[in-house]
């Protein structure tokens, strides 16, 4: 089997949109970490604009589908965490300037 | 962290009835307004029939509705008892119901109307703390809850005996305790929860991050300790205790405005989405509000009119109806859309909001809600029923985008 890798992981996580901001995850700059061990299983760290989020539970499972979906990865796990704290910092420039363009729906 | 499951949220066929009726409910105070004239006052049975049809029918009505789904984000776990919420609504319609036709027409009503409420609120707390139990007095959010609940029971018992007074079942005065039904109500059932609920919603809806929070554990403190005092001073009759519990209740809303401007500014978010120009109004309503209350001194029936309206139509009124923009989307959201994520095309949530109509029910309810006020301060019946009819247009608007996104496809 060919080993699967980190940017395969990233592009099929990048399928997972926020449908409160409606960017998706690798761009809000959630996924913080994808580890591949050597049975190809995937462990994709990441973390959540707020916590509390209704969709907690869901994001995950959507983010684990979407890397399982690769023919390549054996299994992904996801952990969330909250250290470091995201912050909008972290978003690709895109997405900070789509966020932060002002009264663009007044 | 506990993950919220799919499994905690109750099914949107449950929480939607709270929106209809809620809804409903405003349009229908806004109406009978126009039936009375702006010279009212607090002891007008009209005008107290609009009040409680307007802050059960619609305020708690609304506010229910949402915790039932923001209860299991709050408290990280599943509802004890979902099945209840059927029976809170159909006590509240119905209580309203009674309450709105005891005001207006039947007062033997009011106290079946009193009764039923105050029975549908305490289902609701029993519900609230068997879902919390030790839990309730964990963070700052879910202790607001803990208090709200505790306060909602006394409040509504309070109403319910001043209800049998009204309808001559007991010999008592029912105006005597009007002002700690009041403030037991608004200040430690509405604002408490108001507070805790800020604390979750402005960060996740404007993304701020890094503020303290110091100001709302200040809040609910100073909240919970002015009407307590308050109580105090109404049974030893004692104008300067009375005095010390309405000022804690002042500082508590002060330290909870210095709150929304710590998250504002922290806010990443900057669209000025409907949500966000709701919350401008509301909270400069409450500005106003407070200003109003210093202007016209205590004591003043006028400037209490013009307080509850600032505060009641303006602050809680415009704080609901942006926040159903963002609720009611999202519900519709997770119950058709969620199951289909990865297998096909969704709607981003701002997607399913009415932007248009949703411009045009803030636009003509803020001139509406202003220009009311200013009849209130001019004492000009022809902008009170102008600004009124402008309510009006607004509340068809609103009535109109919940159905729409309520049955969005």
């Amino acid at each position: 089997m060919e080993p699967v890798t980190k940017s395969e992981v990233y592009e099929a996580i990048s399928t997972v949109i926020d449908p409160e901001v409606g960017f998706n995850l690798v761009e809000l700059g959630l996924i913080y970490d994808a580890q591949i061990d050597e049975n190809n299983h995937v462990k994709v760290i990441m973390t959540l604009s707020t916590q509390g989020c209704p969709l907690h539970q869901m994001m995950m499972e959507w983010v684990r589908e979407a890397v399982e979906r690769l023919e390549t990865a054996n299994g992904c796990s996801v952990e969330v965490v909250w250290e470091p704290e995201w912050n909008i910092t972290m978003a690709s420039d895109h997405v900070q300037q789509a966020l932060t363009a002002g009264a663009g729906m007044w | 962290m506990v993950q919220i499951s799919s499994d905690f949220a109750p099914p949107l066929r449950i929480i939607a009835p709270f929106f209809i009726a809620g809804t409903l409910f405003y349009g229908l105070s806004i109406a009978g307004l126009l039936c009375i004239n702006n010279d009212i006052s607090w002891l007008d049975l009209h005008w107290i029939g609009l009040v409680h049809t307007y802050l059960i029918g619609f305020v708690m009505m609304i506010i229910i509705g949402a915790l039932a789904q923001l209860l299991p984000v709050v408290l990280e776990k599943g509802h004890c008892c979902v099945g209840f919420y059927p029976i809170i609504f159909t006590f509240i319609t119905a209580g309203t119901v009674l309450l709105f036709l005891g005001f207006w027409l039947y007062p033997l009503l009011l106290s079946y109307g009193g009764l039923i409420i105050m029975l549908g609120f305490a289902i609701f707390g029993v519900e609230v703390v068997l879902t919390g139990k030790k839990d309730l007095l964990r963070n700052l959010s879910t202790r607001s809850m803990g208090y709200a609940v505790f306060f909602m029971l006394i409040g509504s018992l309070i109403g319910w005996i001043m209800t049998l007074g009204l309808a001559g079942t007991i010999n008592s005065n029912p105006t005597a305790f009007i002002d700690v039904h009041a403030i037991t109500m608004l200040g430690g059932t509405v604002m408490m929860i108001v507070i805790g609920i800020t604390q979750i919603l402005l960060p996740m809806f404007g993304l701020a991050h890094g503020f303290k929070n110091t100001p709302s554990i200040w809040a609910v403190r100073m909240m919970a300790a002015g009407i307590s005092v308050y109580w105090i001073g109404k049974m030893l009759s004692l104008d300067l205790i009375l005095f010390i519990g309405a000022f804690f209740i002042v500082l508590s809303v002060l330290a909870y405005v210095l709150q929304v401007i710590l998250i504002a500014r922290k806010k990443a978010r900057k669209e000025f989405d409907i949500w966000f120009r709701s919350l401008v109004v509301a909270y400069v309503s409450l500005f106003l509000a407070l200003v109003s209350l210093v202007a016209v001194g205590y004591g003043n029936e006028k400037g209490w009119i013009l307080f509850g309206w600032l505060f009641g139509v303006g602050f809680l009124g415009f704080m609901i109806t942006g926040h159903l923009y963002k609720i009611i989307p999202f519900l519709v959201w997770f119950d058709r859309y969620s199951p289909l994520v990865g297998k096909q095309k969704v709607p981003m949530l701002h997607q399913m909001v009415p932007k248009k109509s949703a411009d045009f029910q803030w636009g003509y309810s803020a001139i509406g809600m202003f220009t009311v006020a200013l009849s209130l301060i001019l004492n000009n019946s022809d902008l009170w029923h102008g600004g009124l009819s402008f309510l009006l247009i607004g509340s068809v608007f609103l009535i109109r985008n919940v159905f729409w996104m309520l049955r969005f496809k």
